[in-house]
């Protein structure tokens, strides 16, 4: 066990891969000689050499094309996108291909690739570089979209996702990659497809993933001072979406707030309630809530900024609402 | 485009094309279009013409490569496919005969029961001025159901004054609500469920329905005194005989029968005659689950009330397990019927035909019974009725004779 | 053919050295593969006018002589072969049977792609997709040559395109990084004039495409008549024996007519009657049979006899293809994702 921060721990995902793997190769903008623009890759390059980490031009549509025709023709690319916010330029290789290919081709071609990079809103980076991509992606069919919390699970996750034979979308974010964690020295792996609760609670469920989850433990501390205990939901895979864990969390509590850092209309938030509506119903005792980004491209203002993101004080006061308090 | 009409060939029979050539034009529903050839041919023959309406799918010409090429199989595979269909005899339903006047449908003894419709049950339940749905989350109303509680007038702390699942707790319980609250139940009214009849019941119901229809009843009552009966009957209790007033009743009764011959008899409806029975076989009515059965003690007047009452006892003990044999309760002269031990004053029996009288015997209230005879009026003049009664009347205010 | 602007020339062959070299069967080869197609276009045009194919149909019909070059020369197995929407030929050339080939236009489970692509998106072990967005496909075949690097094999990707994908702005990152990492990769711009309905000239700046382009990535070009399958095939074989030893992308303009529409539903408004005869005198496998001929390897009836048992057994094969069982209703959602 070591502590370390979420930037070494996908790192250390990498270079194991790296090693098991002579087909894994890492591309994307800055990543080799740069160390990656969030230094990532820092020290792969020295490494691996230049034949597995490759620096690429500014051409998202060309170079996410050619790592997922690499990946048909047998390679396993890890292509990183500098921010998430840039993969709509390659939205079209994404979603015409690398979704559609195992599928059209009825079987005969798979697409293993992994994109990564961080998504959603970083520190007052404005209007078109918040975008939390996960709940667009996940509409989809033939994509993965995994967003992972703790150090562990970026670890784990990254490895799974690495290995999956689909092409799989690992979300990061910019604001954790200097938390530090208590990570596995071993090689281990965590399954896509499965969330966790990081906290139990009786009083009230709250689903999320990535960033907001701190605010969710905040607020969690926050009740239990006042006796109220919330049960925090980790889902760590968007799709596909772990609705069991949910509906056993309601099971206890009855009630249920998520919390994404997209916004509201026909977020991940939509989807989990659609299914909680269809298949558990008669577990909800209150309406259930979501507290999102605000329906507004994100204002460079502090002040405005702070308000449009999922924060802990919008996370207690939709408590309260939902519990009437 | 399912169909369409040839506008015109632009190749004649005979003629070769090529490649690209326009073969012919059709007319769709939207405009005319043309139809160039997909490769070098001849046509050969044309099978649907100018102005011709096609189908899609249908031929409509025969082309070759070589133009002495043989197409007289595919020409016969055509002709059949177009062939006339042998028009199928026409199904002709049979005439009704011009004077089939409605014959009734007869019942066994020909008249045709009307039908009494029942009435639909309402589509929803009439609710109480001022009652309103109950808004309560989905947990809460499963809580509800699963408690057997009623939510209803309930107050809700939840969103909007919905009511959560920790309201329920304060819910009352559906039975409490049943006889406190003015809440209406959840069957909705004029609902019903038709019970057919068991073969019992059926018979029972036939077999009254019939008497009551075509037997002219009258009837004619009389009250007895029964204060000497209830003397002597306790005096038999406390030596350990244990008689009932029934028992007592029917000696009575067979006596009186044998005194009135006119009283014992029937009617046959198949000759129209009366019929005179020889022998006082008495019915009596005896109530059992599926409904009412009447063995028959027969030479009911040569009897002691010792034996009569041993022989009713043996009987209806059958009659309550199923085992009469049918010669048990299949006849009779007379019936006997007692409803006295419900506490009924008096009732107006249905005569058991072919018989022609039944009694119907009320209970002793304050020393006092109400006895009914009922007759058929075709067998038994009302003179007869009252003799007969007078005579019965007799016998049980003084029920010393009945011992003899 | 349109004639090139002045310092722009094709790049041509001796007929006669090309085809002694091919050598009779090759050759006639050559021609049986043309025509296959041809007639396998015509009669899948056929079982779509009667109902049984539906959607977009896009007719290789007149471009023949470029494909079966290319294929010929190189052999299917030393290349990855990308092409658009317009597939059929280039699938039927790198392992679809017709039998495959119409059960995926009928959309059963003979198909190539299981009858889950159609026509636009036919498949085979060599030519990994026929693909729908126009321009999408150039960036997977740069995937395919970058793996050709990354592995050290000798195989060289041969990505076809059309005129009026050749301004799609991932075609030139996809250029840009085959030149930048030198992928073995040649880019062939089918210049059928007519991107869809738009003259090339309304919709590209520039004539030659491919020249100016190669000028601008600094890569080697060529102008090929694409009426003629014997430059086709002697260009191909050149370039590849390049490109296999240098790994410099090539850009090849192929001049060619398309004898359909865009597709089944293109009404062709803008070619006019006298043009359609102007273009179909061009025939690229009536040229050809003129060449065969001359040279001595076959006679006209000869040629018709080949054309005859050709004809039949594609028959054989659409009826073949028509027996194939419909998809398996009960496996809908799989073969979506893998683990």
């Amino acid at each position: 066990m070591a502590v370390i921060d979420v930037r070494e721990a996908i790192r250390s995902a990498l270079k194991e891969e790296m090693l098991r793997d002579p087909d894994v190769f890492i591309l994307g903008e800055e990543v080799a000689e740069y160390d990656g623009a969030y230094k990532i890759t820092k020290g792969l390059l020295q490494e691996f050499g230049d034949r597995r980490v490759i620096d690429t031009p500014i051409s998202e549509a060309g170079f996410s094309g050619l790592a997922i025709g690499a990946a048909m023709a047998g390679l396993r690319p890890v292509v990183e996108f500098m921010s998430f916010n840039f993969s709509f330029v390659s939205f079209d290789q994404i979603v015409s291909n690398a979704a559609k290919i195992q599928y059209m081709t009825g079987g005969l071609f798979h697409v293993p690739i992994v994109f990564r990079g961080p998504n959603g809103a970083g520190p007052r980076v404005s209007c078109q570089h918040s975008h939390c991509v996960a709940a667009l992606y996940s509409h989809f069919p033939g994509l993965k979209v995994v967003a992972p919390y703790t150090g562990a699970d970026h670890k784990g996750l990254l490895k799974s996702a690495i290995r999956c034979n689909s092409p799989v979308l690992f979300l990061e974010h910019e604001l954790e990659y200097n938390t530090k964690w208590e990570v596995p020295d071993h090689d281990f792996l965590v399954p896509i497809g499965k969330g966790q609760i990081l906290k139990e609670g009786k009083d009230l469920t709250i689903v999320s993933f990535s960033r907001p989850l701190r605010f969710c433990l905040e607020a969690h501390e926050h009740f239990k001072k006042k006796g109220i205990t919330i049960e925090v939901v980790d889902l760590r895979t968007i799709r596909p979406l772990d609705i069991g864990i949910v509906l056993e969390s309601l099971k206890k509590t009855h009630r249920l707030l998520i919390v994404e850092e997209g916004h509201k209309t026909n977020g991940v938030g939509a989807e989990i309630i659609a299914q909680v509506a269809k298949l558990g119903i008669h577990l909800l005792d209150a309406p259930v809530g979501r507290v999102s980004q605000r329906e507004t491209p994100l204002p460079y203002a502090a002040n405005l900024e702070a308000l449009c993101l999922p924060s802990t004080e919008r996370i207690i006061d939709e408590i309260k609402t939902l519990l009437r308090l | 485009m399912t169909e369409g009409e040839i506008v015109e060939w632009k190749v004649n029979e005979g003629q070769p094309y090529k490649n690209g050539d326009l073969l012919f034009t059709v007319q769709t529903d939207k405009s005319v279009v043309e139809f160039n050839a997909l490769d070098d041919g001849i046509l050969r023959k044309i099978l649907k013409g100018a102005h011709s309406v096609c189908k899609v799918g249908d031929p409509i010409g025969v082309v070759t490569d070589e133009v002495n090429e043989d197409f007289s199989d595919l020409l016969k595979e055509w002709e059949k496919l177009e062939a006339p269909k042998p028009q199928s005899a026409p199904q002709t339903t049979p005439l009704q005969p011009a004077n089939a006047a409605q014959t009734p449908v007869a019942t066994s003894v020909g008249f045709v029961e009307p039908v009494f419709a029942i009435a639909s049950p309402l589509e929803t339940i009439p609710t109480l001025a001022g009652g309103k749905e109950v808004l309560a989350t989905p947990y809460a109303k499963q809580l509800a159901k699963e408690q057997g509680r009623d939510l209803k007038g309930l107050p809700g702390s939840g969103y909007q004054g919905i009511v959560t699942a920790k309201d329920v707790e304060k819910a009352p319980s559906k039975a409490y609500q049943k006889l406190k609250s003015k809440t209406f139940p959840e069957e909705k009214p004029g609902s019903y469920t038709l019970i057919p009849m068991s073969p019992m019941r059926k018979a029972i119901a036939k077999r009254l329905q019939q008497s009551k229809q075509f037997i002219p009843h009258f009837y004619v009552t009389h009250v007895v005194n029964t204060l000497e009966l209830g003397k002597i009957r306790q005096q038999l209790k406390d030596y350990g005989i244990d008689c009932t007033i029934n028992d007592f009743i029917l000696r009575a009764v067979a006596l009186s029968l044998r005194d009135h011959p006119e009283v014992n008899s029937g009617f046959d409806s198949k000759t129209q005659s009366i019929i005179r029975f020889h022998t006082v076989d008495v019915s009596v009515a005896v109530s059992i689950p599926e409904g009412l059965i009447t063995p028959i003690v027969r030479l009911a007047d040569f009897k002691g009330i010792e034996e009569l009452s041993k022989e009713v006892k043996f009987l209806v003990k059958k009659a309550k397990e199923g085992t009469l044999k049918p010669e048990e309760y299949q006849g009779g002269s007379f019936t006997l019927s007692n409803l006295g031990m419900f506490g009924i004053d008096s009732f107006m029996p249905i005569i058991n035909p072919p018989q022609a009288a039944i009694l119907g015997v009320g209970g002793s209230i304050e020393g006092q019974m109400k006895l009914t005879l009922a007759a058929d009026h075709r067998v038994v003049d009302g003179a007869d009725a009252a003799r007969f009664l007078a005579t019965l009347k007799k016998f049980l205010e003084s029920p010393t004779l009945l011992l003899l | 053919m349109h004639a090139p602007l002045s310092g722009f020339s094709y790049t041509t062959y001796d007929k006669k050295k090309v085809l002694s070299s091919l050598g009779k069967n090759r050759a006639l080869e050559l021609f049986s593969h043309m025509f296959k197609i041809r007639q396998f276009e015509m009669m899948s045009e056929g079982i779509y006018l009667e109902g049984l194919v539906a959607g977009f149909f896009h007719s290789y019909m007149g471009q023949e002589a470029i494909q079966v070059g290319a294929v010929n020369a190189i052999g299917m197995d030393k290349g990855h072969w990308i092409t658009t929407y317009r597939c059929h030929a280039l699938a039927l050339l790198t392992g679809c049977s017709p039998i495959q080939g119409f059960a995926e236009l009928l959309g059963n489970q003979l198909g190539c792609a299981k009858g889950r692509g159609g026509s636009m998106h036919f498949v085979t072990k060599h030519m990994p997709l026929g693909q729908g967005i126009v321009g999408g496909h150039t960036a997977l075949g740069t995937g395919f040559a970058f793996k050709s690097i990354y592995k050290g094999d000798d195989l060289v990707t041969y990505c076809f395109l059309g005129d009026g994908a050749s301004v799609q702005g991932v075609f030139y990152e996809s250029i840009n990084l085959a030149s930048l990492w030198s992928l073995p990769i040649v880019f062939i711009i089918e210049n059928n004039v007519w991107g869809m309905g738009t003259h090339h000239k309304r919709a590209v700046a520039m004539d030659p495409i491919g020249a100016h382009i190669a000028k601008a990535f600094d890569l080697e070009n060529h102008l090929l008549d694409g009426m003629s399958v014997l430059d086709s095939y002697a260009l191909f074989k050149e370039v590849h024996e390049r490109v296999s030893k240098t790994k410099r992308p090539v850009i090849i303009e192929a001049k060619t007519q398309r004898f359909k529409g865009h597709s089944r539903s293109d009404t062709e408004y803008y070619r006019s009657k006298e043009d359609m005869e102007e273009i179909r005198s061009l025939d690229p496998i009536e040229s050809f049979k003129k060449d065969l001929i001359a040279e001595g390897f076959t006679t006209q009836e000869e040629l018709k006899e080949q054309e005859k048992k050709i004809k039949e057994e594609l028959f054989q094969s659409l009826e073949a293809a028509k027996k194939g069982a419909p998809c398996d209703i009960g496996d809908i959602e799989s073969g979506v994702e893998s683990d």
